[in-house]
């Protein structure tokens, strides 16, 4: 009877000893901020939840913040020392971020192997486009090439088969006369009703892979100095304003009238990604009708753009090691499959750039090896400071050449210059 | 029985405006059926202004994606009690400052009036620091108390004061009244049209509020409506049906607001000048 006695009160003590040291273990709590859309938040927070259950001595508090004052908001937080831990953010906001040391220097946690996350893994290209001024901030979260979105009833209605041939050894030049046969009058009405091409926007992130195509650089390496006066990127400009004024491929601002002429079936080609893939699934005609194919070369490389959405540490945390953790699971554990569910990403790590990953996630228009080509096509992008302002800068000044306000050599002379005081001082 | 003599000029002045009221209102229309259409149809050229078919999914997904209720009450919750805070206190500042005589009382509006140059942002982070100190973050306290003290409406209502012709107050003065009776006897029914219009843009003001909710909160619970509909759009992609779902639903309170109080806001802007 005393041994049975004993035997309970050690029991009883062991399990009050557990039961203390999980009581007196400290529950840490962690701020992570996005700037997610409505319809993906639900995907995040679903990870969130995940990460809770796996790791219960973390506490996750999330804030979605709309994009048009992401900015604003964490800046104003850590002004007044309320900074979150963790940030989703555009890869373009990182200069700014970086330069003003709102960021973590990754490194030293790559170098100390903590966390399932190495950047030896990465494709070479996200390593180098994510290691600014020599060092790594952030990592990726959401990873979309460009490629060509189209409409496959406006290219039968025309007699072309939009087979993948096609698009092989497409140029941007040889664009035109294939846009010449898409652009049409359908009612002979003078005015033109379906435009072949479109999703040429204005800022310097979607007119890098032509300027890189005509063997132009937006950038030094460094990204100190904007490099756009050269006859190579007026050479670029020049292509894509003759696809609006001489060869009047792609409708003009009076034309396009701020729609999306692809959703109505009014344009047959569209230079898109895949941060797109659950608006276009949205068509009533995309899984009939829509097609990708590969985006169109230049006569230098056949350099590609992207759209990139990463995370990072805030250097103002006070749980580091936490955070890590977080960033680990939500962009290399669970968490990516959770994200990758939503279509609007492509993997970066090289074990996973294969038909075999992508394949169960295409949707019904996608095709795997349009996208691995994509992937293989991308040499990393720019990254200027300010770039917000830059942005800006770059559209104001493509709106002025699209509506003849300006030259193209003139014109790229003046924004280089005032792209160069926008980032001076940085 | 005599007939109006046909004058052209009305014709031509009733032709303008109704074109000026049109294509004022074709924002409106679309926006109203653009809530009803499938995403297909919204770009559709020429526009469909009647969508067929007409659908209310939209309005399921808005309640779907996000807490909207919830939005819509703390919405209405923070406007109705904002409005009628700002409009007390801007009362009994604007009589203060019009008719009962302190010294300094000038020099201290002037103070008071040159706060109104201070731009908004600048007064952000050291406003977030004094409500965090307060502890009123994502609270209703701090979407409701700051925003009742206004120097605008303060000045606005002092200057309808001062036109109150002085023989009302000295009269009731001589009869006995004290300031406290002045003011709800006499200058405030007095000033219904100024108080009324100034209360139809208090309210919205505060129903359009972005930023300082934005900044201030930080939970699901404690968001409004203009914070939630922005989370519908980003760089890339906005999903206008469901947009516009919430934009109609937005717009309800304020054209109830209007048409309860149209002939205060008429009023108003005609005898003050008032126009946001």
């Amino acid at each position: 009877m005393k041994r049975v006695f004993s035997g309970v009160l050690l029991v009883l003590f062991i399990m009050v000893s557990i039961g203390s040291i999980g009581y007196g273990a400290e529950k840490i709590t962690l701020k992570f901020f996005h700037y997610l859309r409505a319809q993906e938040q639900q995907v995040m927070i679903s990870a969130l939840e995940s990460f809770m259950k796996k790791y219960p001595n973390i506490e996750i508090k999330y804030e979605f913040v709309p994009e048009s004052d992401y900015i604003t908001k964490i800046l104003t937080l850590l002004a007044a020392g309320e900074a979150p831990d963790v940030i989703g953010l555009k890869d373009l906001m990182i200069p700014d971020f970086a330069l003003q040391g709102v960021l973590t220097d990754l490194d030293p946690i790559f170098k100390a192997k903590k966390g399932s996350i190495n950047p030896m893994q990465w494709i070479s290209p996200m390593r180098k486009h994510l290691t600014y001024r020599g060092k790594i901030y952030t990592v990726p979260e959401q990873f979309s090439p460009q490629v060509l979105y189209g409409n496959k009833k406006l290219f039968k209605d025309t007699g072309i088969e939009p087979t993948p041939q096609i698009f092989e050894n497409l140029t941007w030049e040889g664009l035109i006369p294939l846009g010449q046969k898409l652009t049409r009058d359908t009612n002979g009405d003078g005015k033109i009703d379906v435009f072949a091409f479109g999703g040429v926007g204005g800022r310097y992130d979607d007119r890098s892979a032509i300027i890189w195509n005509y063997g132009g650089q937006l950038m030094d390496p460094n990204f100190t100095r904007w490099t756009l006066d050269t006859p190579q990127v007026a050479k670029a400009y020049q292509v894509l304003l003759d696809m609006i004024h001489k060869y009047h491929i792609i409708p003009t601002p009076e034309e396009s009238a701020g729609v999306d002429l692809f959703s109505i079936e009014k344009m047959a080609l569209v230079y898109s990604n895949r941060y797109n893939g659950p608006y276009y699934a949205t068509f009533s005609w995309a899984n009939e009708r829509m097609f990708i194919a590969k985006a169109p070369k230049g006569p230098v490389n056949d350099r590609n753009r992207t759209s990139c959405r990463v995370m990072g540490i805030v250097s103002t945390t006070k749980h580091p090691e936490e955070a890590w953790k977080l960033i680990c699971y939500l962009t290399n554990e669970e968490g990516f499959q959770l994200q990758a569910k939503s279509g609007r990403t492509l993997p970066w790590r090289a074990d996973q750039v294969n038909k075999k990953f992508l394949e169960p996630w295409m949707l019904p228009f996608e095709n795997a090896d349009v996208y691995l080509n994509a992937i293989s096509r991308w040499h990393g992008g720019v990254l200027p400071p300010n770039s917000d302002v830059c942005r800006k800068l770059t559209i104001d000044a493509w709106d002025a050449m699209v509506l003849k306000k300006i030259g193209v050599k003139e014109g790229l002379k003046k924004l280089n210059d005032d792209l160069n005081k926008a980032i001076k001082g940085w | 029985m005599a007939h109006r003599k046909f004058n052209p000029g009305i014709v031509l002045a009733y032709i303008v405006l109704s074109i000026g009221a049109f294509s004022m209102a074709i924002p409106f229309i679309w926006m109203l059926s653009t809530a009803f259409k499938t995403p297909s149809q919204v770009f559709v050229i020429p526009p469909k202004w009647i969508p067929s078919p007409i659908i209310t999914d939209n309005f399921k997904k808005l309640f779907s994606l996000m807490p909207f209720g919830r939005y819509y009450f703390n919405s209405i919750f923070v406007s109705v009690t904002g409005t009628f805070g700002r409009l007390l206190l801007a009362i009994l500042t604007a009589y203060a400052f019009s008719w009962l005589e302190f010294p300094g009382r000038d020099k201290i509006f002037i103070l008071y009036l040159a706060t109104m140059m201070i731009p908004f942002h600048v007064r952000l982070v050291p406003m977030f620091l004094i409500m965090r100190a307060l502890r009123w973050l994502d609270t209703y306290y701090v979407l409701i108390i700051p925003g009742l003290f206004s120097v605008y409406a303060a000045f606005l209502l002092r200057q309808f004061f001062l036109g109150i012709h002085r023989d009302l107050i000295d009269a009731a003065t001589i009869d006995g009244c004290n300031s406290w009776t002045i003011l709800w006897r006499i200058v405030v029914p007095l000033s219904t049209p100024a108080i009324g219009a100034l209360g139809i843009f208090t309210f919205l003001d505060e129903w359009n509020s972005f930023m300082w909710p934005l900044i201030m909160t930080s939970s699901n619970k404690m968001r409004v409506i203009p914070v939630g509909l922005a989370f519908l759009q980003d760089q890339y992609y906005t999903d206008y049906t469901i947009l516009m779902a919430g934009a109609v639903l937005a717009l309800v309170p304020v054209i109830i607001v209007f048409l309860a109080f149209q002939r205060y806001f008429v009023r108003g802007i005609v005898l003050s000048g008032l126009k946001e």
